[in-house]
């Protein structure tokens, strides 16, 4: 990858969950205006490393630096995050991205909602702001997280899967417009899928996950395999795959 | 066979009540003491309900069926105040040398003359309901009279070598109550059973005036306020308002173990204000929320005092909660802290 | 019956306001209760207060502070997360109830002191609130109120999507922790006053009445206490016109409004259901 900032730096990372270890020896460097994906199978690490560099889960072993403590990333979980049982609505939840800026007392300026409207509008969120977050569906559900890390403004997008509940259309929209982000704005976009299908296209490397271990490879050395439907995996064409 | 061994058991059984102490149980604290004043070393004695438990309601623990197990006597208040409770304890302990109707089990009530008879059935749901008769009759003392003889009588059927040592106490214990009730002075002249016989006839100041007695002890310092209206928190005092001609004007729980409602609470202030009550009598082992209430909107004192032996400092025996509640009480009416 | 109101507030001005000011914080606090899924933290808080007491009692400390260390030190075990652990919360409260329904009688029992006060924190009676307990009463309950409507964006955040909630820089085990605090504080204040029964009926009730009628988070929470607060002055009107215990008629007062609410929900849904149907 290109020598640009450095924003967030893994060094022999080691992560996992009590005994039981996901991956291991992860060295990372992702610079600024980066769209890195991250694709492997399921219960690969995809999560489990976007949470440590989250700083949602301590590491093992090994180092993570981020700027996250002063300048908090826009994040998007998957869907099932959220408790549908609060009464809040797809608009209160995007909202929420907004807590960096305002703290526990200032209420969103004009601007603020100015901003809000037109996510909405490009998510198609419009008809549904004011559903409950329980009422909505899968993709809608997606799609108000999408809007909250959007309205954060935040330099750094982390997102774990997040289009996997949304239509093709709309997903092929997100990501081009994450890509845009990146492109145009220096927004650095991390996120997690199961494979490249779409991504591919947009993004110059990806970073590998299996087997315990990540390896950042350029897209164009990655190869679909066929398999039965539901079922696409990547992996590296040559066996000498690396930064 | 057979009949040999439960003859030799029976004569065992007999040598050893006749040689050594008895064992009693109790129900509650007030005839423990009784048992103690008459039976004396005779006698080794407990007591299920602590004086600073309500006796109604006692939770039943493996000791007291032990207890009740290796007893030779158990002596009960009656009147169902053990309803909810007793018969456990009696059935778990498998004594048949104490269970109702034997000559081991002692119903304390069957010589008194109970008040407050309404009827019906008890039963330990209803708690509180006592139809056959308000059992807190132990702190009239001339009850404490009748019960103190009817343990004698039976502590002395159970072991008739100590009948002679039994009555001297019994004796000793009517001299020390009759004095406490009239003063020694009155005792000595006129005897106490004559003094008693006057006194439940409502004749007792003329007796002592035309003998140009005091009237002393309890009764003495009782005598100024008679007539004067109290307020009870429980149904609990009308045997000791009857001996020492007291009014029980209202009581704060309108039915027994039923928190008083906002309208009952309204009316009792509104008594108490009318009448110019001056005392509210009430156990320390119930809340004094409802007390203190009535006490703050109507500035009448609230008097803790115990009804049963060991429930307050200086209520140390059957004799001593007498004088406890008649000092307590006759300072508290007086106007003077208690 | 307006002679009666009158009667009311004049012989128990303080009931009447401690009352409503019990109902209104509890039934705001009870909307995250019910959307936390712990249901019986009413009862295992004024419980474990009432073990505080018998604790307290032995050692011959104030009975007070035996029930806010108690309380204090079980809250701080609750705020923990629960989602990964093995047992969920409830089960955990389930298990600090027991311990404390035995624990306080255990204390006492050799004792035998201490029992009434025992009692007290658990039976309490609101138609019996004096000028002092008003005073705690105002003094805890709030500031409790205040601080849940100041911090009450963090707070929700925190227990709507704890993780995002964390990134998004909210320092969710203090949120966490401040709002168990104050419920707890909340909890003690309020059994000791009208008991533990009348504190949970608030808890729960309104809340769930107020969350099956609205589907906005700050509406639930108005609506839960404006019910609770209706609740308490016609349960005390009724108490005091037809000469019943106050706390009883109360509860019973708070379950009727829950069933109205169901019922007025059911019947907001049979035209969408004839709709759906016709379709």
């Amino acid at each position: 990858m290109s020598k640009q900032e450095t924003i967030v730096r893994c060094r022999g990372l080691t992560i996992g969950y009590g005994r039981e270890v996901v991956l291991r020896g992860v060295d990372l460097d992702v610079p600024r205006g980066a769209f890195l994906p991250f694709v492997g199978p399921n219960g690969a690490g995809k999560t489990t490393l976007l949470r440590a560099i989250l700083g949602l889960l301590r590491p093992l072993d090994g180092t993570i630096e981020t700027p996250f403590d002063h300048a908090p990333p826009g994040y998007v979980p998957q869907q099932k995050a959220v408790d549908p049982l609060y009464p809040l609505s797809a608009e209160q939840i995007a909202l929420m991205g907004l807590y960096p800026r305002l703290g526990w007392w200032r209420k969103p300026s004009a601007a603020d909602r100015k901003l809000l409207d037109t996510i909405f509008d490009q998510l198609a969120l419009t008809p549904h702001r004011r559903k409950t977050y329980g009422e909505l569906s899968g993709g809608t559900k997606q799609k108000a997280l999408i809007a909250r890390a959007f309205l954060s403004g935040a330099e750094v997008f982390i997102m774990d899967e997040p289009t996997s509940e949304l239509d093709e259309p709309s997903e092929i929209e997100v990501l081009h417009h994450l890509a845009r982000l990146s492109r145009e704005e220096g927004k650095t976009v991390l996120l997690a899928c199961h494979a490249l299908d779409h991504v591919a296209a947009l993004a110059e490397h990806a970073c590998l996950v299996n087997h315990g271990r990540l390896r950042l490879a350029p897209v164009n050395d990655l190869r679909p395999v066929g398999s039965p439907i539901g079922n696409r995996q990547s992996e590296i064409r040559s066996e000498e795959g690396g930064t | 066979m057979r009949t040999a061994t439960c003859l030799m058991l029976a004569v065992a059984t007999l040598a050893t009540t006749q040689a050594g102490t008895l064992r009693v149980v109790t129900t509650t604290t007030d005839l423990k003491s009784l048992v103690e004043l008459v039976g004396g070393d005779r006698v080794e004695v407990t007591a299920v309900a602590q004086g600073n438990q309500d006796p109604h309601h006692i939770e039943a623990k493996p000791s007291y069926i032990l207890q009740a197990r290796r007893a030779d006597l158990w002596v009960r208040a009656g009147l169902d105040l053990e309803i909810g409770w007793e018969p456990i304890i009696l059935e778990g302990s498998r004594n048949r040398r104490v269970q109702v109707g034997t000559q081991g089990h002692l119903d304390a009530s069957e010589g008194i003359e109970p008040l407050n008879v309404r009827g019906g059935l008890a039963h330990p749901i209803a708690g509180d309901i006592h139809p056959r008769g308000n059992p807190h009759y132990w702190v009239d003392p001339w009850n404490g009279r009748l019960v103190a003889k009817a343990i004698a009588d039976r502590l002395a059927k159970l072991a008739p070598g100590d009948a002679e040592f039994l009555a001297g106490r019994l004796k000793e214990f009517q001299r020390r109550l009759d004095e406490a009730m009239f003063g020694p002075e009155a005792v000595a002249k006129l005897g106490g059973i004559k003094l008693w016989d006057t006194q439940r006839g409502g004749q007792l100041d003329a007796l002592l005036a035309e003998h140009k007695l005091p009237v002393g002890g309890w009764a003495g310092k009782m005598r100024p306020f008679r007539g004067a209206k109290i307020v009870t928190y429980h149904r609990s005092w009308v045997y000791f308002a009857r001996r020492f001609a007291l009014e029980v004007a209202a009581e704060l729980e309108p039915k027994p173990g039923v928190p008083p409602s906002p309208a009952h609470l309204r009316d009792v202030m509104s008594k108490v204000q009318a009448g110019k009550l001056r005392a509210l009598l009430v156990e320390p082992f119930y809340d004094l929320r409802a007390p203190n209430l009535v006490a703050e909107r109507t500035g009448i004192k609230v008097l803790v005092v115990t009804l049963s032996v060991g429930g307050q400092e200086g209520a140390g025996d059957y004799l001593a909660l007498i004088t406890n509640i008649v000092d307590k009480l006759s300072a508290a009416l007086k106007g003077d802290t208690p | 019956m307006f002679h009666d109101i009158a009667d009311l507030f004049a012989m128990f001005p303080e009931a009447v306001i401690a009352g409503a000011v019990i109902a209104t914080v509890c039934a705001c606090l009870g909307v995250f209760v019910i959307l936390k899924r712990v249901v019986f933290i009413g009862i295992t808080l004024a419980q474990v207060a009432a073990a505080g007491v018998a604790a307290a009692m032995v050692l011959g400390l104030s009975p007070f502070l035996g029930a806010a260390a108690l309380t204090l030190a079980t809250v701080t075990v609750l705020a923990a997360p629960f989602e990964t652990q093995r047992i969920p919360r409830d089960a955990v409260l389930g298990a600090i109830f027991v311990l404390a329904a035995g624990g306080s009688i255990l204390i006492v029992a050799k004792s035998g002191f201490g029992l009434t006060e025992v009692k007290s924190v658990l039976y309490g009676d609101l138609i019996l609130t004096q000028r002092g307990d008003l005073a705690v009463i105002l003094a805890t309950l709030l500031p409790a109120l205040l601080a849940l409507v100041l911090f009450w964006r963090p707070i929700v955040y925190t227990f709507a999507d704890r993780e995002a909630a964390r990134v998004l820089g909210i320092r969710v085990f203090v949120w966490e922790l401040a709002y168990f605090y104050i419920l707890g504080i909340v909890v003690s204040a309020a059994s000791k006053v009208g008991g533990a029964l009348l504190v949970f009926a608030y808890l729960v009730v309104p809340p769930s009445a107020a969350l099956l009628v609205t589907r906005r988070l700050v509406v639930a929470a108005i609506l839960s206490a404006s019910i609770a607060l209706l609740c308490t002055l016609v349960g005390l009107y009724l108490a005091f016109r037809f000469d019943q215990p106050t706390n009883h008629v109360i509860a019973v007062a708070t379950f009727a409004s829950l069933l109205l609410a169901a019922i007025a929900r059911l019947v907001a849904s049979i035209p969408r259901r004839r709709a759906r149907t016709r379709r």
